[in-house]
């Protein structure tokens, strides 16, 4: 993949969009019976579901997590056997799938306000469906709207937004083949309201002067998608306000 | 197969295989039994009402727990699957209201399969229980009927040959397998397990075989019943 | 009655619906939720179906690989299902290594594969002894609300109805497979089985409610595959006459779905 040209002549990226645009986002809350809180998000092509359990008494495996004065947060990654180009062996428990677990569980527990759950625990279970670059930023963004769902008290949104640089200017949001294309991969998630970074990972090399430009990409994005995620569960909660003054 | 609309009932072309039971063979179980349908033979060993952790315990009634053994190695899904009628024949057979809190532990190992594997294994755990003197409700009765079609030179459709407790060639043979587990007080049907694409009518007269089939084991069931118990009066 | 009834004792709050011949969700006894079928929403899987049986939703997406064939059989490609019931889906299930019941309810979809010989395994085979295809049907329930395993089915089904083969040829010198997928043949499937499950309510003087379920597989042409009952209590043979009954009325419906999502 070396050498492919990431953005066009005409300063376009390989699937059509400019370098800061999103792809589209569709999302829907609520989906399952069963969980707590649910949520269904796909950004381009890539698709996650978030299905969250709790507050809850620990499940017994989990006993030596429990605090006292807080609550704890469980995260499990799995992506489907047939959500990628090539079949994966297994969906839950390789190396990937567990970094991605760990990390959206240290952002969670830095945007839930877990001293409101003490002794409790708070299950983030996500499926992929369809993966096409940005999974943790998509992980996140679902994972947000399920919590909401859920009715789990956070401190603000959480958005994520990953961003890549090609000659010297940045692109947001990139999917699977700019992934391949092996340049540097900043993704980062934030409290859009408060302005605070609470998670953010560099893979790859850039020089140190234009990590400011990467951060502001996407922070930009974040805000973007804040802006698309914010107005979908206003417009969920008219909705179900609605019914509450017409009965 | 579809075409076969006379269904003739025959008696199988084998002599019926023959049973055999001995029972308390292993010491260190409270029940226990090696029971044998023709070249197949099952080992079942049965724990219980024993003691169980207390996270695991209910409340109102005892638990089943089947471990289902292939010849060597750990089972695999197919004997996962085979396990759940055990399972679900024993949980119901067993008056498990009667010991609350414990854990009926019951191994089943297969010391060889020749065919009609799961109605075996079922009846072997029957005697088993029935070795360590659990209550039950009734006394459950498996029977594994096959399916073949037989082409007759004289006649041009294909006919159906019904065959009670297969071996394992006369299986492979037939398009359907068909394990059946009745209690013997109704003779109401508990638990089904059938193989093989069959009409309903097919069906039903395997339905009707297995059941009449059921006496003969009844039959023996009594008869090993009745050798036991004279044997330990001896004593 | 009240929801609290409902998780305080689930068996009275059951019991005086079963009383008037209804459910708790206003259906009747023999009454089937409503299915929904869609085929394709996964373009990176071959072949894929998502169908939701009231509640109940569950994902099917198949995988084609190319692989060597077994030695004794050298013509015959392989159907590899696969159940996940993923602690998303039920705060039943735990983390970790598949539940007994997914184990159990992937045996069950690889014997209905066998049964009904929903694929010839020969029409897999590429080049014999060399070279098959090897289609992975993984099936995940993403919403656990019971009947998992007749969701299960359908999706398998109309997964595998949408799966299209790339033409493959060998390279004579190299000997690597060649594929052009200009070229796609549909997979072709013998016929169309339906699962129905049942539970058996004994009778309501009686202290258990439930006691035992009952899956039955049939296909459109009268033909019985499957009919599992792994224990419970005795049913009459007017019982199963019902059920089996039911379950071919069932079966015709699913299959009009399964040729209308197909032809469009």
């Amino acid at each position: 993949m070396a050498g492919m040209e990431l953005v066009s002549d005409q300063g376009y990226r390989i699937d059509g969009r400019k370098p800061s645009e999103l792809r589209r986002i569709r999302c829907n809350m609520g989906v399952f019976t069963q969980a707590d809180g649910s949520a269904y998000i796909e950004q381009g092509n890539t698709k996650v579901l978030a299905a969250i359990y709790g507050p809850h008494e620990a499940s017994n495996n989990m006993r030596n997590r429990v605090c006292l004065d807080r609550g704890f947060v469980n995260c499990e990654f799995s992506q489907a056997t047939f959500s990628s180009a090539e079949r994966k062996k297994r969906s839950r428990g390789d190396r990937k799938g567990r970094d991605i677990s760990a990390h959206i569980k240290q952002t969670f527990e830095a945007a839930i306000r877990t001293s409101l759950y003490p002794r409790s625990q708070i299950d983030i279970y996500l499926q992929v469906l369809h993966s096409d670059g940005s999974l943790y930023c998509a992980c996140v963004n679902a994972a947000t709207l399920a919590l909401i769902d859920a009715g789990i008290a956070m401190k603000d949104y959480v958005c994520a937004c990953s961003a890549s640089l090609t000659k010297g200017s940045s692109l947001i949001d990139i999917n699977h083949v700019e992934e391949l294309a092996g340049c540097a991969e900043f993704s980062a998630s934030i409290l859009p309201k408060l302005d605070q970074i609470i998670y953010s990972e560099l893979n790859g090399r850039i020089h140190q002067d234009e990590l400011g430009l990467l951060v502001d990409a996407v922070s930009t994005g974040c805000r973007d998608i804040f802006a698309v995620i914010d107005q979908f569960v206003r417009s969920r909660l008219a909705e179900t306000a609605s019914y509450f003054t017409h009965s | 197969m579809k075409d076969a609309t006379n269904i003739s009932v025959e008696l199988p072309p084998t002599p019926p295989r023959k049973f055999n039971c001995e029972m308390n063979v292993l010491k260190n179980t409270d029940g226990s039994a090696l029971y044998s349908e023709g070249d197949t033979e099952v080992m079942v060993g049965v724990y219980g009402p024993a003691d169980l952790k207390e996270n695991k315990q209910e409340v109102h009634e005892a638990l089943v727990d089947v471990d289902f053994r292939p010849k060597h190695g750990s089972p695999t899904l197919a004997e996962k699957y085979l396990m759940q009628f055990i399972q679900g024949v024993c949980e119901n057979a067993i008056m498990l209201t009667l010991h609350p809190r414990t854990v009926f532990a019951i191994i089943v190992q297969i010391m060889q399969d020749q065919g009609s594997l799961l109605s075996c294994a079922i009846n072997a755990t029957c005697m088993a229980l029935q070795d360590a003197g659990i209550a039950m409700k009734y006394m459950p009765v498996a029977v594994t009927v096959a399916i073949k079609s037989e082409v007759h030179s004289d006649i041009e459709d294909p006919t159906d040959v019904i065959i009670v407790n297969p071996n394992l060639k006369e299986e492979t043979e037939s398009f359907a397998v068909l394990t059946y587990v009745f209690d013997n007080v109704k003779q109401n049907l508990l638990c089904t397990h059938t193989r093989g694409p069959m009409l309903p009518k097919q069906h039903e007269r395997c339905l009707e075989t297995a059941r009449g089939a059921t006496e003969r084991v009844l039959t023996f069931f009594r008869e090993s019943i009745t050798q036991k118990v004279a044997a330990g009066l001896e004593i | 009655m009240s929801d609290l009834t409902k998780h305080i004792q689930p068996v009275e709050y059951y019991k005086s619906f079963l009383k008037e011949q209804v459910r708790p969700d206003t259906r009747t006894l023999q009454q089937i939720r409503q299915t929904t079928l869609n085929v394709g929403p996964i373009t990176s899987a071959d072949g894929s179906a998502l169908v939701k049986i009231g509640e109940t939703m569950v994902v099917c997406g198949v995988k084609a690989e190319l692989t060597q064939p077994t030695v004794e059989e050298p013509t015959k490609g392989m159907i590899v299902p696969n159940l996940d019931l993923p602690p998303l889906c039920s705060s039943k299930y735990r983390t970790g290594p598949p539940s007994e019941q997914a184990q159990i309810g992937t045996q069950f979809l690889d014997n209905l594969i066998k049964i009904s010989k929903l694929v010839n395994s020969e029409d897999l085979c590429v080049v014999p002894d060399q070279l098959v295809w090897v289609l992975y049907c993984d099936v995940i329930c993403l919403n656990n609300d019971g009947g998992v395993m007749d969701a299960a089915v359908i999706a398998m089904v109309a997964a595998l109805q949408s799966v299209k083969l790339p033409s493959v040829t060998m390279n004579e010198e190299t000997e690597t497979p060649v594929t052009n997928f200009d070229e796609m043949t549909p997979l072709k499937i013998n016929c169309l089985p339906v699962a129905t499950s049942f539970t058996f309510f004994e009778r309501l003087d009686n202290e258990e409610i439930t006691s035992g379920h009952m899956t039955i597989v049939t296909d459109a042409d009268d033909n019985l595959f499957l009919l599992d009952r792994p224990g419970g209590s005795s049913i009459t043979d007017g019982q199963l006459d019902q059920c089996l009954q039911r379950s071919f009325e069932r079966t015709k419906e699913v299959v009009k779905l399964y040729n209308a999502v197909h032809s469009s």
